[in-house]
Formats: C-alpha cells, structure tokens, sequence
C-alpha cells in the first residue's frame, strides 16, 4: 500500500461550513483516515504550522493581508492546493462585497480593525490552485473521489456541464417555465440539481461555466418579468457580476 | 501571590474561526485580558442591503456553517414581521424540526470533537485510540440523527435550501420523516451517554462566577418565535425592547463588537437557557438533569457543556415527539409581495440568543439590517472570567494553566466567524 497523504484543512474568510461537511462523510470519513493522515487542522487539531503537506484542502476567501500571508505560506508546502467550497473558488457570499456600489465599499475598508482588501479574492486568484471543488457549501463526495484519485496518482476530470442537464436526469420540472427565475443553465453541474429538485432556483453557488450565455438568461427573465434589481441581485449572489464593464 | 507573566495564545484552536487571547499578569492578579478576534470583518449588514427580502435568510445562512438554521430562521421570522405575514403552518413545523436538527448537530460535534480531547489529555479527536474511538463513532452517529433532520427537510446538511419567507418550496414525505425518526430513536441512549460523560467533568469544576443569564423564554423550552426574552435579574422584555436593553460597543484589540445586557456582562447559550427554562426540559432532559451529580443551574462556565449535553437529549427526544405527528400537506407557494417596513426575529442559536432585524423598502428591498450574536454577547463574560480563573491557577506549569484557559474558552462554544459578521459604521 501506498504512503498515507498528509493533508491539512485551513480556513480564511469564511463560515467554516466546509470544513465542517467533512465530518458529514462519517462512517467514509474513517474510512479516508486508513489512506489520509490530517497533520494540520485547527478547527479540529492544534496548529501544526510547519507541517509539509501532500494536499492542502483551503475553504474560505481572501479578505485581508493577512489572508494573503496565510495562504501564500501553505501553498509554499503543499504539493497540491484545493480551492475546498464558493469562498475558495470564486468567492462567493464573501464576493457580494466586490459588487457594492464604490463609494460603500471604500467607507467600509476604512473601517475595519483589520485592514480589509479591497475586494474580497477567491483563492485561484491569489496562488496557484491545483483543484477546485465547487459548491457551498462543497460538497464531500467530490472531496472523497478527490483524495482517491491522488492516492491512486490519478488527476480526476471536472466536467463543464450546466445544472439544468443533472435537472432534466432527476426529471424534475423546468423552474423556468414556472415563473422561477433559476441559474441552472449557467451553472456548474456536479451537485445533482439539489435546488431545483426542492423546487428552490438555483442560486449559482457551483461558479458559472466557461460557454454560459448570461444574455440569453437575462433576456428570458426579463420576458418572465422578473425586476431588474433581483436580476441583478441573482447574478452576483455568489458569482462576480457578468454584466459588469471594465473599470466599473 | 508573587507572579508576573504573560500569556499570549495565538491561533485557538478547536473553536470555530480565528481568535487568541492575550493576557497579562502583575503581582498575582490578572492586569489584562483581551480575546482578540482575528478573523476579518465580514460586512453582512452592508452586503444584505439593496437584496430583496426573499434572498436575505439565504444570504445570512451564510455567516455560520455550524448555526446556518439559526440564521436562516432568525432572518425569515425577522421578514415575515417585516411584511406583517403569518408563515404556513407546514412552514413553521418544519423549521422547528430544523432548529432540532441544528441543535443535535452543533453540540454534537463541539462535545464530542472539540471540547472532549481537553478531558481526555488529548490534542485533537484524531489522536483518540483504542476505546476512545467509539466516542468519535457515537458523536458521528449522533451528529448524523442531526443532520439527517436537516437533509429530509431542508435539502442538505448545511445551508438549507427550501425555507423561504412565508412558506416551504418542498416539503418531505412521510417516508422521509419515518428514517429521520429512526436515526433519532437509535441515538436516544447515546444522547443520555453523553450527559453522564460530561456530569463526570463538570463536577470536579469548582470555578464560579456569578453572572446574568439571558434568553428566550415561553410556554415550552423555546427555540425559534421569540416573543418575551428574559433576564436573571428579573427583566422581561418583547422582542421590539430588546435593542433598547442591550447595548453593542467596540473593543480596539478585536474584530468582534461586544455588547452589555442592562449595563452588565451577561451570558446566553445552554447554560442560560437552562437557568431560565428548566421546567420546559422535555421530561426525559429533566429527568437525567436531576440525576446528574453537578447541579444546574449553576454559576460555573464549565457546565455549560453539560447543559448542551442536557439540551441534546431534550432535542432528540422533542424532535421525535414533534416529528411523529407530522403529516405532509400539498406545499403552498403564495405569491408574497414586498412593503415597506421594519421586523425583527429573535431565535436561540446553539450558542445563544439571536438577534437579527431588517429594513425594507415598498418594494421589499433591504435598506438597513443589524444582527446581534451569541458569541459577540459572550465575549465580555469570557474575559471576565479569566480574570477570575487566572489568579488561582497560577501555579500550574505555564502549559497547563494555558490549557485551562483555552478549556474556558471553549467551554463557551465560540462562533468567531458569526462575531465578526458586522462592521460598525459609527466608529470610536
């Protein structure tokens, strides 16, 4: 058998709900600790700074300086760098910041104890990031399926497919033509279409895919006549505002 | 005593989000003590302006991944008073059952996984061996009977996705409930286990000081709905006095606000709930309550786990009466429009009293929002009782006493990262 992966769990901005999923593996997640050692874990273990880690799983957004710091030194000891939950992958809630109107976003960095960056990043952003696992919070079988590809010294495949296709596999009815307006279909898949199947729209927590058609959406909730301000409002719940121009 | 030294802890561990302590010593007596809060600010008042109404409880779920229920539901009662509407019967059902779900998952893990290895002389769970290990296979097991409340009724274990201002987009089936109920009839003894594991500690804990217990008090052991909140020193408020009665400040050396209840440091979490509601217990709580060695209500912040080990049974065993009556109706899904106004919800998170209120426009769009949380209200009694605690265990090795006052801390089950949701505008 192999050497058992050293992995470490970090949080920056965030809720800590990532972190906390993994517990949600249970009886797998023993499972996991017979291949995966957890050297360094705050949440949930002291702090073993100086660890060399075969894996770093890191939930959370860089907010401030001394985010930046923290995870610029574990990508220094770390053979693989996971981007773990939407803080870590494209910000996220955290990101609604980034679209707040300029004048509140200044007032609001100049008020804070610990000096705030100017927008909050997710971690690609900052360092390079071997893996991202989408979702928030993320979602542990694609974490799992992760650990065993690398023990097994494979690199798994992400796929570029929308929500909406997982939506019509579990065959539930199209939110859209019911007046909801939903991010399925500009939306990574992976989560098997958990909202929509509660018949809550999807929010696009996954991240946008690469070929999204945002204007096409746009034009389609506007048929639905849904107010331009929740428009907007959906498209930067977790993702960086699309329709946003340069410099803006 | 002679003594002059300094404690600097950083980095906490096994707490939820980032904080250290620094504490200093002069002639025996404790001459400064901070809990500095480190985690970055997080603006959610500020990012939950300009939303609408219908996206805000999920917006603010956000702030914690341990009490995200809590969030949700304070944010959606908060709504539904803002917008003067009475929620489904079927919605209201189901978030009770959820706050169940939250409770049994919260305290789970931080018993077992994070306050636990402090007793057993151990760093961390993942050091447990031999019989240990079948304390981490029950606080999963029981933890599960927990979240598997939440993902029959809310989607997922974390972040519910179907609760809404006013009504439920799905509801289970019956088939569903019947596995939760399962899993809850299958942890009822090892929810009882954990109130004598944690009797046997918390009696050996002399430590007091006596404080003000604040929470939410009603017919039964509330949870959600806050209408009257009570204090130990006789207050009794509704819910539309309480900002009047507890006041937030800012600390220099700390991220988090800290707030006085009446001009004192007060406490909430399990043990105030407790104190302040301790015939509400379902019969089974009470029971292996009065059994226990140590005696709550008590003054000692150590008990606070066992009251969360208290609070564990009175959960599953109310969640399963709750849930057995539980019959599924179609969904409704009423066309709720916005108005202006304002509203105002209070729930008990695992941690403690929950405060969040809105503003909204006539078109039910957010203008203005203040949250105020457990750990924010904590804070002040933390570094009040370190002062206390530290003079007499000075004699210690410096690792062990550290150790001791890292046990307080924890004790208190700090959600930094729900602390350091605000940002004061009105800055000193």
């Amino acid at each position: 058998m192999a050497k058992k992966m050293r992995a470490g769990f970090y949080s920056l901005s965030c809720c800590e709900g990532c972190e906390l999923v993994v517990f949600d593996l249970e009886e797998k997640l023993l499972k996991a600790l017979e291949f995966v050692e957890i050297v360094d874990a705050r949440l949930f273990d002291g702090n073993h700074p100086n660890e060399k880690l075969d894996i770093a799983i890191v939930e959370g957004g860089v907010q401030s300086e001394l985010d930046k710091k923290h995870l610029e030194e574990i990508r220094e000891r770390s053979t693989y760098l996971v981007a773990f939950g939407a803080c870590a992958t494209i910000a996220g809630i955290p990101g609604i910041r980034n679209s707040l109107p300029k004048e509140m976003q200044a007032k609001l960095n100049s008020k804070a104890i610990i000096p705030v960056k100017e927008k909050v990043f997710p971690v690609p952003a900052v360092v390079k990031t071997d893996f991202v696992l989408q979702g928030c919070p993320a979602f542990t079988h694609e974490l799992l399926d992760l650990l065993v590809a690398l023990y097994h010294g494979k690199k798994p495949v992400l796929e570029n497919i929308p929500v909406c296709k997982e939506c019509k596999e579990r065959e539930n009815p199209c939110l859209l033509f019911e007046g909801i307006p939903c991010l399925g279909p500009v939306t990574y898949a992976g989560c098997k279409a958990l909202c929509p199947t509660e018949r809550a729209q999807c929010i696009g927590c996954r991240g946008f895919t690469e070929d999204a058609n945002f204007e096409a959406l746009r034009k389609r909730f506007r048929k639905m006549d849904v107010d331009e301000r929740i428009i907007h409002n959906l498209f930067t719940y977790f993702n960086q505002n699309p329709f946003k121009k340069e410099g803006e | 005593m002679h003594k002059n030294e300094d404690f600097c802890i950083k980095n906490i561990t096994k707490i939820e989000g980032h904080a250290n302590l620094d504490l200093k010593v002069r002639g025996g007596k404790v001459d400064s003590c901070e809990f500095r809060v480190t985690e970055s600010h997080r603006f959610f008042e500020d990012m939950v302006k300009g939303r609408h109404f219908s996206q805000v409880p999920l917006i603010v779920s956000r702030i914690c991944g341990l009490c995200s229920s809590s969030h949700l539901t304070t944010a959606t009662e908060a709504i539904e008073d803002a917008l003067q509407i009475q929620p489904t019967e079927q919605a209201m059902f189901l978030r009770e059952a959820s706050l169940f779900g939250e409770f049994i998952k919260s305290h789970a893990l931080h018993l077992y996984m994070l306050v636990l290895p402090d007793y057993l002389g151990k760093e961390s769970v993942l050091q447990f061996e031999g019989n240990q290990l079948e304390l981490v296979k029950d606080a999963l097991a029981i933890k599960k009977a927990g979240t598997d409340i939440l993902t029959a009724l809310g989607g997922r274990p974390h972040h519910t996705v179907n609760h809404r201002p006013g009504y439920v987009t799905r509801a289970p089936n019956r088939e569903k409930v019947e596995n939760v109920l399962n899993g809850l009839r299958s942890v009822r003894d090892l929810a009882a286990q954990t109130v004598l594991i944690f009797d046997k500690y918390s009696k050996k804990q002399t430590f007091e000081r006596k404080t003000n217990f604040v929470a939410l008090k009603g017919d039964d052991y509330p949870l959600m709905n806050g209408r009257s909140i009570h204090c130990s020193d006789g207050t009794v408020l509704g819910k539309n006095e309480l900002s009047k009665h507890i006041k937030e400040f800012v600390v220099p050396y700390s991220t988090a606000k800290n707030t006085e209840f009446n001009g004192k440091d007060y406490v909430v979490g399990a043990l105030a709930r407790i104190a302040l509601n301790s015939k509400q217990l379902h019969p089974k709580a009470k029971e292996i309550m009065d059994s226990c060695e140590t005696k709550l209500p008590n003054h000692c912040p150590f008990s606070t786990n066992l009251a969360q080990a208290i609070e564990l049974v009175h959960c599953v065993e109310t969640a399963i009466d709750h849930l057995d009556g539980y019959e599924p109706h179609k969904a409704e899904w009423p066309d709720i429009q916005g108005k202006d106004g304002n509203g105002i919800g209070v729930t008990e998170a695992p941690r403690g009293l929950l405060y969040h209120t809105y503003d909204l426009n006539a078109d039910g769009f957010v203008t203005d929002s203040n949250m105020v949380i457990p750990t924010q209200q904590n804070i002040r009694s933390i570094e009040l009782d370190l002062n206390d605690l530290v003079p007499t265990i000075l004699s210690m090795p410096k690792p062990k006493a550290e150790l001791e006052m890292e046990k307080l801390i924890r004790s208190y089950d700090p959600c930094i990262s729900c602390s350091v949701h605000f940002l004061k505008v009105n800055w000193l």
